[in-house]
């Protein structure tokens, strides 16, 4: 590095101007790019082109973990315990990260997981919506087709789509779409189809900004706007041990997509579902869940419920805990599939590692 | 893992490696992205085949034989081969069903030996091997009856004679299963296979007659093309000269590769007025020139170049996408799940289809945004088989009486994406304009759209088809052979072989089983024929390491 670039890099910009960040990813690429004043990092990044990993962008889901080598952030409200790197030691998550100071900034991938150029939008109505269960709704999208004539609803089981809030581009946020929307990644429950439908399962959250528009506003027609399929959460598709699916509260949502893949594709692994629900007013997906036991040639499903209702006639109790009894039993370790919120993530990372299930056997996808 | 089957392999030369042989690939993932896992199940189904294959020649002793052995052996090996299947459930499945059709057999011989009042043979080998349940026991039993079992004691000359009869079967039985899928078998194909599977059942371990079955399979090979081609043409008629458009036009769009004519005529069946426009890729070409897959309007054109070249092509097609055969290597995220295999073949998480129902593949079709608009029009020809070469032999004989044609340069086989491979476009572009250059197999995509003029009124370059139209090219010197009144060698004719995978390795054997000399072949030997069998080989066959292509052109048009 020049003596001259050395200045400029070392160059705090004035307030008001925004702030330099460099981008570092694993493989030593540096890419380096503007914040605007109260954007976050994942924000000024995606301004530049650049879709960085990430997830439920509210500091609840730690999909966007990075390591901040100089400079300085403020990071906004989030659950600590999810930063993969501790924050003493510059862990911090892009979404909630607004610069205060030039930065430099390490990312745990490579550069070619950075998708590069603007991201791809395509309009969807909504076609379904229903109330499922107490704060629980099944929103059913169609993709209208694209000036390409394309409508197809191309995603890996797994993987997550991001949805922007109708209405929320006068608020605004800081990792907001390209008109300033609020936005928030869903999975879908379906497969990968030619009909160009999303179906979610979508959790209502008090005073969120997409649980408000759906409880008051979202009608049966209305059209929004939603990006394409990312996320790298998904099945070993090599894999021939039997597959765990543990699932918490919509957690079941991706987990159900890739049972619906095994049982589409006609995979023959054995497959097990835990699906753990807080209260059994929240139980959702039955018939779904029936309906794999009669397509996929071994499986077996369990919901539990943690603080039955008295008309609960199910199993009670804590899904990791049931799970990994279960496999302590098993002659094969399987891989093990696992989405909820973070806390039951922990736990079931202590338990199956504790019952011998190899780290690289354990695939896991928090929500926030 | 080890597999040293197709021209990619690993030739990194690695003297750590603990075994005898010097190349291969050993690794946790070969080349051609086959893991190592499955590798092993490869191994283990290809061994209970050959069980299969002792209890259908027992039978046939008997005279009770039964096609279904033939054919069940055939669709397994082919699944095999280089770039056809990578799927491990896949293959823990096709291992199930061998053991059960390897049983029934066994039940049939020893029912048909009670029959005849003659004591049944205890078989052993493949014919008793039981699969283990778990899988990871079932990859550890491929030590024990892989590719390189018994090296230690037989030793690397051996082992690789075994290999060019193994690989040589793999490729007699890909083509089979092409002809099997059009209703077509015959009583000598069959018999062939079930008794080269037999053959290496047993464990053979001298080299004369491992070289000699090797050309016994050259000899089956010549008969299972005969087959396939009468399968072809049976079902499709005989090929005629056909323009070609290779590029697109507006409208939506499957695109169908690989090789299985069976398969792309379901398909176009199957969307024949639903205004999808159906494109060939690869290998698929040739179909052009059937009449009865030409009559068909939505058979729009070719799309695209050889395959090593699918990720760039397939990523770009705006359509769903159709394997049938190889090869296919690893889909990526931009078209896995848009793109389907058929019959032996298989990817892990990509769907996989009977023909008897395509309808996802036209749903895709129609939900995919197809070509936007039209681009100008540019042709190749393809449709030169025998029968249309042969329908002008009398104008191509006096070409070759009054010195118009100096010699015939076939340059055929796998195209690759190793280095080396240019040496057919230079030996192409650099052939004097005197010559006529017939073509087969895909390596042609490098040069088939230059330019090479006529000779009074002939096309100096003649697609024959795929590599199994190997069998036109041999027909085709055949008859002027006879029109010349001297042997195949003794032809103005010279072969520029490109291999890659294991059907080329069944076309050497039946043009070495024909006693044809001089052929030159590459880019790189095949790694499982050792120093003293390309010796031997040298010898007998003058068989030639391609070298420089300048060179190499003047020795041939000198008759060398």
């Amino acid at each position: 590095m020049t003596e001259a670039t050395q200045a400029e890099a070392a160059r705090t910009a004035q307030p008001g101007a925004g702030y330099d960040i460099t981008l570092v990813t694993a493989d030593g690429q540096e890419s380096t790019v503007h914040c605007e004043p109260d954007s976050t990092v994942l924000g000024a990044a995606e301004q530049a082109g650049m879709m960085l990993k990430a997830s439920c962008e509210t500091g609840g889901c730690g999909a966007c973990s990075a390591v901040l080598r100089s400079g300085r952030v403020q990071m906004g409200d989030h659950d600590p315990n999810i930063v993969e790197v501790p924050e003493s030691e510059g862990g911090i998550l892009l979404c909630r990260s607004v610069p205060s100071e030039n930065c430099r900034v390490e990312l745990p991938y490579d550069q070619s997981k950075i998708v590069i150029g603007p991201p791809d939008l395509h309009r969807a109505e909504i076609t379904a919506l229903d109330r499922v269960a107490d704060g629980v709704m099944r929103v059913l999208l169609t993709l209208r087709p694209g000036e390409d004539g394309s409508a197809a609803a191309d995603f890996e089981s797994g993987q997550f789509v991001r949805v922007m809030v109708p209405g929320s581009g006068l608020n605004g946020g800081p990792n907001g779409g390209p008109s300033g929307e609020v936005r928030r990644a869903y999975s879908p429950a379906n497969v990968a189809n030619w009909d160009g439908q999303l179906e979610f399962y979508i959790r209502l959250l008090p005073g969120g900004a997409m649980s408000d528009y759906i409880s008051h506003r979202a009608e049966v027609g209305d059209i929004l706007t939603v990006m394409s399929a990312d996320g790298e959460f998904g099945l070993v598709e090599n894999g021939l041990r039997p597959r765990w699916f543990l699932a918490g509260g919509t957690g079941l949502s991706p987990l159900l997509s890739m049972l619906r893949k095994m049982a589409e594709w006609g995979d023959p692994q054995p497959a097990r579902l835990v699906f753990g629900i807080t209260r059994s007013t929240e139980v959702f997906a039955r018939d779904e869940i029936a309906a794999l036991a009669a397509a996929l040639p071994d499986f077996r499903a369990d919901t539990l419920v943690w603080t039955p209702d008295s008309d609960w006639d199910g199993p009670v109790g804590n899904p990791v805990e049931l799970a990994a009894a279960e496999i302590a039993l098993l002659d094969e370790m399987p891989d093990v599939y696992i989405c909820g919120p973070p806390p039951m993530l922990d736990a079931a990372y202590a338990a199956l590692e504790a019952v011998g299930v190899p780290d690289d056997q354990i695939h896991a996808e928090r929500f926030g | 893992m080890f597999c040293y089957q197709c021209e990619q392999t690993d030739r990194t030369a690695q003297p750590d490696r603990p075994t005898l042989l010097a190349f291969g690939c050993a690794a946790t993932k070969g080349n051609c992205g086959k893991d190592a896992t499955t590798a092993a199940l490869q191994d283990v189904l290809v061994y209970i085949d050959l069980g299969i294959g002792q209890y259908a020649a027992k039978l046939r002793e008997l005279g009770a034989p039964d096609p279904q052995y033939a054919a069940h052996a055939s669709f397994d090996l082919f699944t095999t081969l280089t770039n056809v299947n990578f799927n491990p459930t896949r293959f823990m499945a096709l291992i199930a069903d061998a053991v059960a059709m390897r049983d029934r057999a066994r039940e049939a011989y020893e029912a048909a030996a009670r029959a005849a009042g003659v004591e049944h043979e205890i078989l052993t080998g493949p014919a008793e091997f039981e699969p283990a349940v778990k899988i990871s026991e079932v990859v550890a039993q491929a030590a024990a009856v892989g590719v390189d079992a018994d090296l230690e004691t037989l030793g690397t000359d051996i082992v690789g004679l075994r290999n060019l009869n193994l690989y040589g079967l793999k490729g007699v039985c890909a083509y089979a299963h092409h002809a099997h899928a059009l209703g077509h078998r015959t009583d000598d194909t069959d018999a062939g296979i079930e008794n080269g599977l037999a053959f290496l059942a047993a464990g053979p371990d001298e080299a004369d007659a491992l070289l000699g079955q090797a050309l016994e399979l050259g000899n089956v090979n010549l008969k299972v093309m005969a087959m396939l081609d009468g399968a072809n043409t049976g079902s499709f008629g005989t090929p005629v000269p056909t323009q070609v458009r290779v590029t697109p036009v507006t409208g939506k769009a499957i695109l169908v590769s690989g090789h299985d004519l069976h398969d792309l005529g379901e398909i176009l069946a199957a969307t024949e007025g639903a205004g999808i426009n159906v494109y060939t890729h690869g290998e698929m070409l040739p179909a052009h020139g059937y009449p009865g897959l030409h009559k068909y309007s939505h058979l729009a054109g070719n799309y695209g170049g050889a395959w090593q070249d699918q990720h760039r092509d397939f990523a770009a097609f705006p359509g769903p996408i159709v394997m049938t055969s190889n090869c296919l290597i690893e889909p990526q995220p931009a078209y896995r799940n848009r793109i389907f295999t058929l019959g032996p073949v298989g990817w892990p998480g990509v769907r996989h289809l009977d023909t008897k129902d395509l309808s996802v593949v036209l749903k895709a079709a129609q939900a995919l945004p197809g070509f936007t608009a039209d681009v100008p029009a540019e042709t190749v020809t393809t449709g030169f088989g025998h029968g249309a070469v042969l329908s002008v032999a009398d104008t191509v004989i006096e070409a070759v009486k009054a010195g118009s044609i100096k010699r015939f340069l076939l340059i055929g086989g796998c195209d690759g994406a190793a280095p080396g491979r240019n040496y057919y476009t230079d030996v192409a572009d650099n052939a004097p304009d005197d010559t006529v250059l017939m073509t087969l197999g895909c390596n042609k995509y490098r040069f088939n759209t230059h330019e090479f003029g006529e000779i009074g009124g002939i096309p100096r370059l003649l697609d024959v088809g795929q590599c199994n139209d190997s069998y036109s090219a041999i027909q085709i010197a055949l008859a002027l052979a006879d029109a010349f009144d001297c042997g195949v060698n003794d032809l103005p004719l010279s072969m520029f072989v490109s291999w890659f995978e294991q059907k080329a390795a069944a076309v050497l054997l039946t043009l070495l089983s024909l006693g044809i000399r001089n052929i030159r072949l590459g880019p790189t030997l095949p790694a499982f024929l050792t120093p003293a069998v390309v010796e031997i080989l040298v010898e007998k066959f003058a068989l030639k390491p391609i070298g420089d292509p300048v060179e190499d052109l003047a020795a041939a048009m000198a008759g060398a």
